[in-house]
């Protein structure tokens, strides 16, 4: 039933398992039912992967291992299941024979996901086991892991060792008269709690909240925890290790030990701290690979010092250029600007990962919605390898969870009414990453109803919101769909649920640097198109000469260039389209007609730097925002396309309304960079427009 | 180019002033404000905003509001060649740099506070907090907290700029 390719791991722990059953002793009643009890989970999980058998074989087990529960001997029936081990390991080998040649395409991840006869309610949990008990007597239980979530172990895994460390280093420092920062202990608790959390460990996620609140207290900077608080903390951070320890051990085995709840409540009482950490070191176990965790700080400093060994080049070229092309200096000079180009590449890959994690999340995300809607999906995911600035991909997660959640909920059609339509019975969600332009792309896609164009005008003309012409076009209708309030307003089930929350997932965008488009077609879909920058640490856009002043204007937010001396009815030279040029427009003022109604300002103005003295030519008109928070705004000069590193603004700079940092060109010089919307919003541009 | 960092320069050099000239006077600050020293800058202009903000520079990654110092403190205007030197301040702990020109620098002076003689008059002079006789010469001491805590932006279009002296 199944078109998601066999995993990896899943064939090896089968052999290993094949391995163990051809060694096992019958004799051993314990050696047998811990064979057994593996390779009941290992079937669980193959259960998503492989064909019938799998079910068969795991109530084979299920029943061997009852009646050894029951006192029967364990020899009865265990040839045969060890043999159908055996026959599992040779029948997966012949599966994944099958889908090899089948050819899956590279880079693309399927996903099958079967809804359960009835949709199932609560927060998405990882799959736990009744708990047995353990030597001491608490009730242990075990999380069992699901292929997608592997992903998120590896992750926590790697990040959470540094967690550890950063609490104990500042705990220990606590018991000194030095200075200490209560967020140095809090913050990574705090992040502790959240991956808990997520990885499916409640009890453990509620000790790092008792953590929080315990430091609460001291965030005001006033007191530091006393000797017993400190303890406490302590035997948190000591329980958070074993537990990370069984973590890491239990990783490969797909089956990891959560430690009892009991020792758990423990860990915050007061009370002598047991002195040896129990369990395996975290970080210890096979999974353990070469990283050292690097401070972003510092990896901005660095990337600070070599945008500023950069410029100190372009400076020294300029001269020894000066002195004729062929010196011997020039020529070192050029070879120590692709050494430069080529450190500032280097740096930059540093904060490069692959989308894979935020896949890994998203099929599980998928997994918990098909259980929870009753619908049967397919997730199809392309590019995970395509990487993107670890921020960003952090940053992207939660307007793909709305992007995804909303094909879910009202994009895909429930069986019957996709079999009505002549589709097929499961729908197809496809999440694509990929670098197009220079830029980052990721599509979401659904074959589901797509929007319905007739009802979305309906309401917008309820709400008195008409198209520009009679007919409404695309442009209108994506706008109206992204338009804040649109669909909240609205109880058209069909599409109100398409607009929930998007004018949300369009400014998270934005707030990235980035561009969110939609295309649809009803009856067959609708398509997300979402373009950001590879990296927030650069950064493309329009330098621009305002009197004295520069100003970049991010790429992102800008329109058509306008000559606005030109004389009306001439073509615009600037874009090297064929743009009718408007009259002049009045600073404020409003044309007429749907191209000359934008309102125009000079961009100090609009800045809000004070008054000018000089004298100002607006030589050249820039289109700048969306959709219909768009105006002009007016500058001497355009100096060129930019890719810079975006600086923020501290002191007295802070105050520039409008501004959303500093840039350094090549050249040594400091340019403004604006932030459009907030420049639109402050400087009522868009209020001119009525 | 001399850098010399602020925490340094307190610990090692506590009751240490710098002082250099500006427009013809002599004037000076507490050690513990500097953070870099450099012989040229390359100032990139702003459109204009308020008369003491000349642009903006970059230092050690850092976008650094430059200021016209002379104009600020109300120092009689010379025509002059371009200053020879330019300091960067920063708050003690602080993270926000600003920089401004000065015509050269005269060097560090080691006084204890007792040494500072206060103002004749609440009106000799913005900013200031005293003065200093050192080596027969008038230095006039900046109060650099009260310059950097008074710089407000934007000013409403049309105001003539005048520095926040309530502090």
């Amino acid at each position: 039933m199944s078109s998601q390719p066999i995993p990896k791991w899943l064939i090896e722990n089968l052999s290993a398992l094949a391995e163990r059953a051809k060694a096992v002793k019958l004799e051993n009643p314990e050696n047998l039912r811990e064979l057994l009890g593996e390779f009941e989970v290992w079937t669980v999980e193959a259960k998503g992967f492989c064909g019938p058998w799998v079910s068969t074989l795991s109530a084979q087990a299920r029943q061997w291992l009852k009646g050894l529960e029951a006192g029967r001997p364990p020899i009865q029936g265990l040839e045969r299941l060890l043999q159908g081990i055996l026959e599992a390991n040779a029948q997966l080998k012949k599966e994944v024979f099958q889908v090899k040649r089948g050819g899956a395409q590279e880079g693309t991840e399927t996903f099958f996901f079967e809804a359960q006869a009835a949709p199932v309610e609560g927060p998405p949990v990882a799959a736990q086991e009744p708990p047995p008990q353990d030597a001491a007597g608490f009730p242990t239980s075990f999380v069992t892991l699901k292929p997608e979530d592997r992903e998120g172990f590896k992750d926590f895994l790697q990040e959470a060792p540094g967690h550890l460390s950063d609490i104990e280093t500042n705990l220990m420092g606590l018991s000194g008269q030095g200075t200490w920062d209560v967020m140095k202990i809090y913050r990574p608790f705090h992040t502790l709690k959240s991956l808990f959390a997520y990885l499916g460990f409640p009890h453990m996620s509620e000790e790092a909240h008792k953590a929080e609140a315990l430091l609460e207290p001291y965030k005001s900077g006033k007191g530091r925890p006393a000797e017993p608080e400190r303890e406490a903390l302590l035997k948190t951070l000591d329980l958070f290790r074993r537990q990370v320890g069984l973590i890491a051990e239990g990783y490969l085995r797909g089956r990891i030990e959560i430690i009892p709840a009991k020792a758990q409540a423990q860990s915050m009482t007061s009370g002598p701290r047991p002195s040896p950490v129990v369990g395996p070191d975290a970080g210890s176990g096979e999974v353990r690979e070469d990283f050292i965790r690097v401070d972003t700080a510092k990896m901005d400093g660095l990337l600070e010092a070599m945008e500023e060994l950069a410029i100190c080049h372009n400076q020294l070229a300029e001269a020894i250029r000066a002195q004729g092309p062929h010196s011997a200096p020039a020529e070192a000079v050029e070879k120590l600007g692709k050494l430069t180009r080529g450190l500032q590449d280097k740096i930059l890959s540093v904060r490069m990962v692959p989308v894979e994690p935020l896949f890994k999340r998203l099929s599980r995300l998928v997994r918990d919605l098909v259980q929870k809607t009753g619908k049967t999906v397919q997730l199809r995911l392309e590019g995970a390898s395509t990487e993107l600035d670890k921020r960003l991909v952090d940053e992207l997660w939660e307007p793909l969870v709305h992007l995804v959640r909303n094909a879910m909920d009202h994009g895909l059609e429930p069986m019957a009414k996709r079999l009505d339509a002549g589709k097929s019975a499961h729908g197809t969600l496809t999440v694509k990453a990929q670098h197009l332009g220079g830029d980052f792309v990721l599509e979401v896609a659904d074959d589901g109803r797509g929007l319905n164009s007739s009802k979305i005008a309906e309401k917008a003309g309820r709400l008195g919101l008409l198209p520009p012409s009679s007919a409404s076009s695309p442009q209108w209708v994506e706008d109206l769909v992204f338009r804040p309030g649109f669909s909240t307003a609205s109880k058209v089930t069909d599409v109100s649920g398409r607009g929930v929350g998007l004018d949300v997932v369009k400014r998270r965008i934005q707030a990235l640097k980035g561009s969110i488009h939609l295309e649809s077609r009803e009856g067959f879909g609708c398509r997300f198109i979402i373009r950001i920058p590879l990296t927030l640490a650069l950064m493309e856009g329009v330098l621009l000469r305002v009197g004295r002043g520069l100003f970049l204007l991010p790429l992102t937010q800008v329109g058509r260039f306008w000559d606005m001396n030109a004389d009306p009815g001439h073509d615009a030279p600037l874009t090297g389209e064929k743009n009718k040029v408007p009259p002049l427009l009045e600073e404020g003022t409003p044309g007429s007609g749907p191209s000359k109604s934008l309102p125009s300002r000079r961009i100090d103005l609009a800045v809000k730097f004070g008054e000018s003295s000089e004298r100002f030519r607006q030589p050249v008109g820039i289109e700048v925002g969306m959709g219909e928070n768009r105006a002009f705004v007016l500058a001497d000069e355009i100096l060129g396309k930019k890719q810079v590193v975006l600086k923020g603004l501290s002191g007295v700079l802070e105050g520039f309304p409008s501004v959303n940092g500093a840039a350094l060109l090549s050249d040594g010089r400091v340019s403004l960079v604006l932030d459009v919307p907030s420049l639109l919003r402050e400087s009522a541009l868009l209020e001119a427009t009525g | 180019m001399i850098t010399h960092e602020k925490e340094k320069l307190s610990e090692a050099f506590p009751d240490t002033y710098l002082t250099f000239q500006l427009n013809g006077s002599d004037l000076g600050f507490e050690a513990r404000w500097l953070w870099e020293i450099s012989l040229s800058v390359s100032v990139s202009p702003l459109p204009p905003s308020v008369p003491y903000l000349v642009g903006i520079t970059h230092l050690h990654g850092k976008i650094v509001p430059v200021l016209d110092l002379p104009a600020l403190l109300g120092l009689p205007v010379f025509i002059s060649a371009p200053g020879k030197g330019f300091v960067a301040v920063k708050p003690p702990g602080g993270n926000a740099p600003t920089g401004f020109y000065v015509d050269g620098i005269l060097g560090f002076e080691k006084f204890p506070k007792s040494g500072e003689q206060p103002q004749a008059s609440p009106d000799a002079g913005l900013f200031r907090r005293g003065y200093a006789d050192i080596a027969g010469r008038r230095v006039e001491l900046l109060d650099m907290e009260w310059i950097l805590s008074s710089l407000r932006l934007p000013l409403p279009a049309g105001t003539k700029p005048t520095p926040d002296i309530g502090g």
